[in-house]
């Protein structure tokens, strides 16, 4: 189910919470749960039933390995470590078989000529979240950081589904005591009001910002041979919106949705695109993701280097973020886009220890224009494709327009295409507005903040 | 071991790693307040610590450690 459909909007949600609340004010806690729990896994299905399955075997067998680590953790350090490892063994190759078998096995095949069989299986919805967010408990659990919890409260801190699909990556520390607490069991106007603020903003940052501008980007990206220059910066910017309204939308709309059940989840944007370097841009950007790489990727390879240097810190900078290209999907792409954003890093942290001057002008050009163009191969299906947009970035096919974009040619009679370069009105307009809003207003956190302060409530949880 | 103890060993450390021989912290210096302690900087520090007080952290507390008090407190905690 998506958050953005009326299904959702006018079913699911408002009985999930309307229930929630009865149960809790018959003070069927545990049915409350179970409750959010099922509805979850509802929410889960009801996009293709066939993925339900592998949701739940890994949650299985996590739960399985979680109880192995706990008992081996009274035994000795090494056996819980052992488990942890299998632990995320199993946890790699669940992940890395239905995301990037095909891939390799395509690469193998049309590099060396090896007949492996594809797979062909869809990616199961939000695997590559809810794997992340079991590894980090795992390795919390092993750590003992983790208290010994009942099967229900896992399953429920996994399968939420505010996050279940597409983040924040959540940390069990920042959950699990929410979900414990009493008072978030007593129905509270205030987080309704403030979660529903949330969705509204998330609902038109999706709707009237990015969904308009994604037919136009997928014309350009994927339809047509050959663009002109401003045919290319312009979809190269379309498409920085897009993605920026469409992904920050959706996270408005799960802390929304969860607020209205009195759970608040982390940030995952603060404003990314007012960023003055690619250092500030990952801290605003994706910001679970990046807590979620700094803690239990970029640490232990740190840590594995056994003594440190400066240099060591960028070379594991750079694994970190060639990883997480890897992880955002099974594609040159995705592993391009994450080794430019890693060589990047480690040019800012030299620039920075250099303490040579970035006027933050400068600094936001030229963040912006590199994270722009890194969303070029972000979204291309193929890096022959992401070329294409670049050749015409680079101005290499002239200033005309080379193609004729399909749509409704015009709006309330009005030609809104500039003959000749391929401008558009419409994306002009769309672009313009979306940096109107993203430098002249709060971001969403912002707005709730002080909305929540406006109505007089503490600003603490509940 | 004492917290002025603590405290003038910490200084010690963050003196060096954020290159500043100056600096003086209180159990209310956080990341925000030394320009130096990005997420880089924050595992070296992490390290030295661990190296000096003889102490161990586990992955999922650096998070938290980003201010000089939770740092000391749980110094105390893994050395008690």
């Amino acid at each position: 189910m998506l958050f953005n459909s009326a299904p959702y909007i006018f079913g699911f949600l408002p009985i999930v919470v309307l229930v929630y609340f009865l149960l809790n004010r018959q003070h069927w806690v545990q049915a409350a749960k179970w409750w959010l729990a099922a509805a979850s896994i509802v929410f889960y299905a009801w996009w293709n039933v066939a993925n339900l399955p592998i949701l739940l075997v890994s949650l299985l067998v996590n739960w399985a390995v979680v109880n192995a680590i706990w008992r081996a953790n009274e035994v000795s350090d090494s056996a819980a470590k052992r488990v942890l490892i299998i632990g995320l063994v199993f946890n790699l190759l669940y992940l890395g078989c239905f995301k990037y078998y095909d891939f390799l096995a395509r690469s193998m095949n049309s590099t060396f000529g090896a007949a492996l069989p594809l797979l062909n299986v869809a990616l199961p919805l939000g695997i590559s979240f809810f794997t992340l967010t079991q590894i980090a408990y795992l390795v919390d659990v092993r750590e003992r950081l983790v208290k010994r919890q009942k099967f229900l409260n896992y399953a429920l801190f996994v399968l939420f589904f505010p996050h279940l699909i597409i983040g924040p990556i959540l940390h069990h520390k920042d959950m699990m005591p929410q979900f414990a607490t009493l008072r978030s069991k007593v129905f509270s106007l205030e987080n309704l009001a403030t979660g529903l603020l949330l969705f509204g903003i998330g609902f038109a940052k999706k709707a009237l910002i990015a969904d308009p501008l994604s037919a136009y980007v997928r014309f350009y990206f994927d339809d047509t041979p050959i663009l002109g220059t401003v045919e290319a910066w312009q979809v190269a910017l379309a498409f920085t919106c897009q993605l920026y309204f469409d992904f920050s939308g959706y996270i408005d709309m799960a802390l929304g949705s969860a607020l209205m059940l009195n759970i608040r989840m982390p940030e995952n944007f603060n404003s990314p695109l007012r960023a003055r370097s690619v250092i500030e841009f990952w801290s605003r950007w994706h910001m679970t993701l990046t807590n979620f790489l700094t803690t239990y990727i970029y640490t232990p390879i740190l840590y594995a280097f056994r003594t440190l240097s400066f240099r060591k810190s960028l070379i594991a900078v750079f694994i970190t973020f060639f990883i997480a290209g890897i992880w955002h999907g099974a594609a040159w792409t995705f592993i391009l886009f994450g080794a430019m954003h890693g060589v990047a890093l480690t040019v800012n942290h030299i620039w920075r220890r250099s303490r040579w001057p970035m006027p933050a002008i400068v600094g936001w050009a030229l963040t912006f224009l590199f994270v722009t163009c890194t969303f070029v191969l972000f979204r291309a299906k193929s890096v022959h494709d992401a070329g294409k947009v670049f050749a015409g970035m680079l101005g290499l096919n002239g200033t005309a327009a080379l193609n004729r974009w399909p749509g409704s040619p015009d709006l309330l009679g009005y030609s809104m295409s500039h003959a000749g370069t391929g401008l558009d009105m419409r994306v002009v307009f769309l672009v313009g507005l979306s940096a109107f809003l993203v430098f002249a207003f709060r971001n969403s956190g912002e707005l709730a903040a002080r909305f929540r302060s406006h109505l007089g409530g503490p600003r603490g949880n509940g | 071991m004492e917290t002025d103890e603590i405290s003038l060993r910490l200084t010690r450390i963050f003196r060096d790693i954020f290159e500043d021989p100056g600096l003086t912290i209180t159990p209310q210096t956080s990341a925000r307040d030394i320009s130096n302690w990005d997420s880089l900087n924050h595992v070296t520090l992490i390290m030295e610590v661990e190296r000096a007080f003889g102490v161990r952290f586990a992955l999922g507390e650096l998070q938290d450690l980003k201010n000089v008090g939770a740092l000391m407190s749980l110094i105390r905690k893994r050395q008690s």
